[in-house]
């Protein structure tokens, strides 16, 4: 056996532990913070082109960077572009005053919303420092004269929440899950409660992912490397 | 020349034999190393009771650990630990609840219309664990037998490969990988259920079928068939599409028999097949038909919930059945579903591999080495894949909600066709390649779907 052969796998397991350590290192995850009541839904009116729904609400976590809406999936399939702004509230009033901190703005295709859930996502540059304060999200649709966008609400409105359409108040809420971005050691911190002894420690999880990692790196080795007819196995069902 | 100067052979110097060191180079064991690490992943990451039905299986776990006894169909509860816990973890935070308040003596049915072999399995392991609180009991049943049985599954999924691409040694290693960096099989198989035994038991049911056609019938291959037939039937009913096949491939192996009395020879072989699960199992179905009960399975007041009540057909051609079935196959976690696009790839692959199977198929018939997968086997696979969609549907039909784990069994077949389908494009000098490529972007959307899609999203 050649010298570059015998160390060729543990080379690439090496270098898939690297990646892998590299990733995780410097990756970002979108963790999500507060979720819509799915057994309370309730469905809001009809969103029109030129009308703009909006909902106001304080954010729960700093780096806020994510936030889901949904649709009613029983509703005609819409088709156009979902506009979404996000902008920072006025402490004491409950529309935006102009004045604004934070602005964010995302599109997204009807198309992409979820066959599954309905949930259309919305992502954006995290804006840091955002535990506490109150933003006003709108949310607009260019249908293109197709069948009006038909979005989901929560009946309870919650402590703070406050939902308008064209500026007039509606009842409940719009349903929106809110996410907020964090490193490797934030995600790993969900999974520490009742899990038994330290298994749902870093200093556990993440050694089990580089073995992993390094018998992937083994394996994915193994499967491209050419082999010669004599290093073939023979196999007893031939 | 001096004792010491005399060259020995490699043989002396080692300390164990030859074979020892061939299985250091196997990929069984980077395999296994893997199938733990995942499965350990999935199971910690997973929160207590999240998974299809945990506290129903958890339950059975527990009633079997503390009673000693099989519940009838139908009949137990789950124990009021298993509440108080619901409530501490916040059960129904899964669909967005701030909180979850079950009374603490409220009446939930555990699991028990399901025989009880896996159940019975991981009484040890509960019994290891009592010192733990509950939730740490859980998650050891899910780690040293759960988690225990995916690894299993793992390498007797390489051991099928092997059978079904003798020749390709890219297929035997990518195979298993698929399996790995499957999001939803690993969370459904590293909790607390029997569907990861259920899909063990029925891979070396058609390891032991495939090795029959290949070997012929034997007594030692015969008996292997109606034990995992009959261990099958205890863990779950759904084994019961198994019986059909068995009796088939073993009717053709005989009708193959050109005389007369080789077929009387073998005759009795196939009997004993299809009598050992019988002999193994039949103690339990007898017991629940002295109980009055022979096929515990009640019809759920919500049948036809999801796509209204209509017939099979009608479900499959004109309703979003197909698709519902596939999207909760791929990975939606129990109300935390994959992003659409994910869906919509995978889709369109399916359609790709089914494609590239026609392909090998007739590129083969003229050059051999274009073919993929044998056309018997391809045969066979794709015939078992339908007849649990076709059974998904039919539980659609006629008793309750269907989801993409009831085709779980059949795990092996199905990544089987679609990886030799989406080789099947490629000519065979490039497949050892394009195999690693696709197993390489399968494990970025395995470990992407663990950590940014479930990990980050199910609280």
């Amino acid at each position: 056996m050649r010298l570059s052969s015998i160390w060729s796998q543990p080379a690439a397991a090496i270098i898939v532990v690297i990646v892998a350590a590299l990733w995780i290192s410097f990756s970002s995850f979108a963790v999500v913070d507060d979720k819509p009541d799915t057994s309370a839904q309730t469905k809001l009116p009809p969103l029109r082109p030129g009308q703009i729904l909006s909902e106001r609400f304080t954010a729960p976590a700093d780096n806020l960077s994510r936030i889901d809406i949904y649709l009613d999936l029983k509703a005609p399939k819409p088709n156009g572009k979902i506009i979404f702004d996000l902008t920072e509230a006025d402490k004491n009033r409950m529309l935006p005053s102009g004045k604004t901190a934070v602005k964010r703005e995302a599109v997204i295709s009807a198309g992409d919303i979820d066959s599954f859930d309905g949930s259309g996502r919305f992502d954006f540059q995290p804006v840091p420092a955002s535990a506490g304060k109150r933003f006003m999200i709108d949310v607009s649709f260019d249908s293109g004269g197709g069948a009006p966008l038909h979005l989901l609400g929560e009946a309870d409105p919650e402590a703070g929440r406050w939902l308008s359409l064209d500026g007039h108040a509606q009842p409940g809420d719009l349903a929106i899950s809110l996410y907020h971005s964090t490193g490797v050691a934030g995600l790993m911190a969900r999974v520490r409660p009742f899990r038994p002894g330290g298994s749902g420690s870093d200093l556990f999880l993440i050694p089990v992912f580089l073995v992993g990692a390094g018998s992937f790196g083994w394996l994915l080795w193994q499967i491209a490397a050419p082999r010669s007819s004599r290093e073939r196995p023979r196999n007893p069902a031939d | 020349m001096s004792i010491s100067k005399i060259p020995s052979p490699k043989s002396q110097i080692r300390f164990f034999g030859p074979r020892f060191h061939r299985s250091l180079h196997s990929p069984l064991i980077p395999l296994v190393l893997l199938a733990a690490a995942m499965g350990i992943l999935w199971a910690i990451a997973s929160p207590p009771w999240r998974p299809n039905d945990e506290t129903r299986h958890f339950g059975y776990v527990q009633y079997l650990s503390r009673n000693m006894s099989i519940p009838f169909p139908g009949l137990g509860w789950i124990g009021a630990n298993i509440v108080a816990s619901e409530n501490r973890t916040n059960y129904y935070g899964q669909v967005g609840k701030k909180e979850t308040s079950f009374p603490p003596d409220a009446k939930q049915v555990m699991a028990s219309a399901d025989p009880p072999l896996y159940y019975a399995l991981m009484v040890p392991v509960d019994r290891a664990s009592q010192g733990l609180s509950v939730e740490g009991q859980l998650y050891a049943v899910r780690l040293f037998g759960s988690v225990v049985i995916f690894v299993l599954l793992v390498a007797a999924a390489y051991k099928v490969a092997e059978l079904v691409f003798p020749d390709a040694h890219y297929f035997q290693i990518g195979l298993p990988l698929l399996l790995i960096f499957h999001p939803q099989l690993l969370f459904v198989f590293t909790s607390v259920t029997n569907d990861g035994l259920v899909a063990l038991l029925y891979t070396l049911l058609l390891y032991n079928l495939i090795l029959m056609v290949k070997r012929g019938l034997s007594w030692r291959r015969v008996l292997a068939i109606g034990a995992v037939t009959g261990l099958g039937l205890l863990t779950k009913l759904s084994f019961l599409i198994a019986l059909p096949l068995v009796f088939v491939m073993i009717a053709i192996l005989l009708s193959r028999k050109k005389e007369r009395r080789e077929r009387w020879r073998l005759a009795p072989m196939g009997a004993t097949a299809l009598l050992l699960p019988v002999a193994i199992c039949g103690w339990y179905f007898f017991r629940n038909r002295l109980y009055g009960n022979v096929l515990p399975q009640i019809p759920d007041p919500t049948k036809g919930l999801n796509f209204g009540r209509v017939d099979t057909s009608k479900l499959l051609t004109r309703t979003g059945f197909n698709d519902y079935i596939i999207d909760t196959f791929l990975g939606t976690f129990s109300w935390a579903p994959l992003p659409g696009a994910a869906f919509a790839w995978f889709k369109t692959a399916i359609e790709l591999a089914a494609g590239g199977l026609g392909v090998s198929l007739l590129a083969g018939y003229w050059r051999r080495s274009w073919l993929t997968i044998r056309p018997w086997l391809a045969l066979l696979m794709s015939s078992l894949v339908m007849v649990f969609f076709l059974a998904a549907a039919e539980f659609e039909v006629n008793v309750a909600s269907a989801q993409g784990r009831y085709l779980f069994p059949v795990i092996v077949p199905f990544w089987s066709l679609f990886l030799a389908g989406l080789a099947g494009f490629v000519p065979p000098r490039w497949r050892p390649r394009a195999t690693a490529a696709l197993v390489a972007g399968f494990a970025v959307f395995g470990v992407w779907a663990l950590m940014v899609q479930f990990m980050a999203r199910v609280s």
